[in-house]
């Protein structure tokens, strides 16, 4: 099954979406390999939470980025 | 202040409106320590070196004392602190990006293949992270903080020169002298790891509670 990655595969890239905007391809290859798999749609919920939870901490320990 | 004026001169009144002015604030001891121990576990945090940590927090300090009135009076001292510390652990960075780039044993452990099985799938169910278990939310953050803590040295670096100094991708490969790809790797391990960690300390800890 050529379009359907490894979850390892589908979870770089859903690592790299916290940083980088995905090219169309590489969202569509991940929403059907999500669609298909629970697995990697809870990682990509605990992937989410990390990201609010590593916000709210950037928040509280003094937020914005410095001025250079 | 003219130089020729004598401390008799200096009236009660006239001190009275220096310190109202800011002038004469000075922080004391007390307030210096407490920033001093906030600022050494953020440096400690991000440079994983204490000699490191040292140096970049006593810079802090020694700028942020240029101005004692703006240490004193400011309501929102530790941020504009942070602030300045985060510029002299770039600096420190900078220094010793030869050092920052050398990865640990730690490192180098692949947790993918501790994660994911042979043929890429997991290797156990990935946790329902219900958000109730979320609700203690400042007990959460201590959690994540110390999660942040465990990870390996270059891990830990470049995670948080993303998540907390706010770099962008190139600069950070230009400080610690990597390659794109590298970094990509070196944060998603970093996640993975604090997945790992998250679900042991919290999520499996929460739903044994109660």
């Amino acid at each position: 099954m050529r379009w359907m990655m490894s979850c390892r595969q589908a979870s770089r890239l859903t690592t790299e979406a916290s940083y980088r905007a995905l090219g169309p391809l590489e969202r569509g290859l991940l929403v059907f390999h999500r669609s298909m798999c629970g697995n990697c749609r809870r990682f990509a919920a605990q992937m989410a939470l990390i990201d609010h939870a590593l916000r709210e901490w950037r928040d509280q320990n003094g937020g914005q980025r410095a001025p250079r | 202040m003219p130089e020729n004026l004598s401390d008799e001169a200096l009236s009660e009144q006239s001190i009275q409106t220096l310190q109202v002015s800011g002038l004469f604030l000075s922080p004391s001891a007390d307030e210096i320590e407490e920033s001093r121990a906030y600022l050494m576990r953020y440096a400690r945090l991000q440079l994983r070196n204490p000699a490191w940590a040292e140096d970049a927090v006593a810079e802090t300090l020694l700028a942020a004392l240029q101005k004692p009135d703006a240490f004193a009076g400011r309501s929102n001292r530790k941020t504009w602190l942070i602030g300045i510390l985060r510029n002299k652990i770039i600096d420190q960075i900078r220094l010793h990006a030869r050092e920052c780039a050398p990865s640990t044993d730690e490192d180098a452990i692949d947790i993918e293949d501790e994660v994911f099985a042979a043929n890429g799938h997991f290797s156990e169910r990935a946790a329902d992270w219900r958000p109730e278990s979320n609700l203690q939310q400042k007990q959460f953050l201590t959690i994540v903080e110390a999660c942040i803590e465990r990870l390996p040295d270059q891990q830990g670096r470049v995670f948080l020169m993303k998540e907390w100094l706010e770099l962008d991708s190139d600069t950070i490969c230009k400080e610690i002298d990597i390659q794109p790809t590298n970094l990509w790797v070196l944060l998603h391990r970093a996640r993975l790891r604090l997945r790992e960690c998250l679900q042991r300390m919290w999520f499996d800890t929460a739903k044994a509670g109660p």
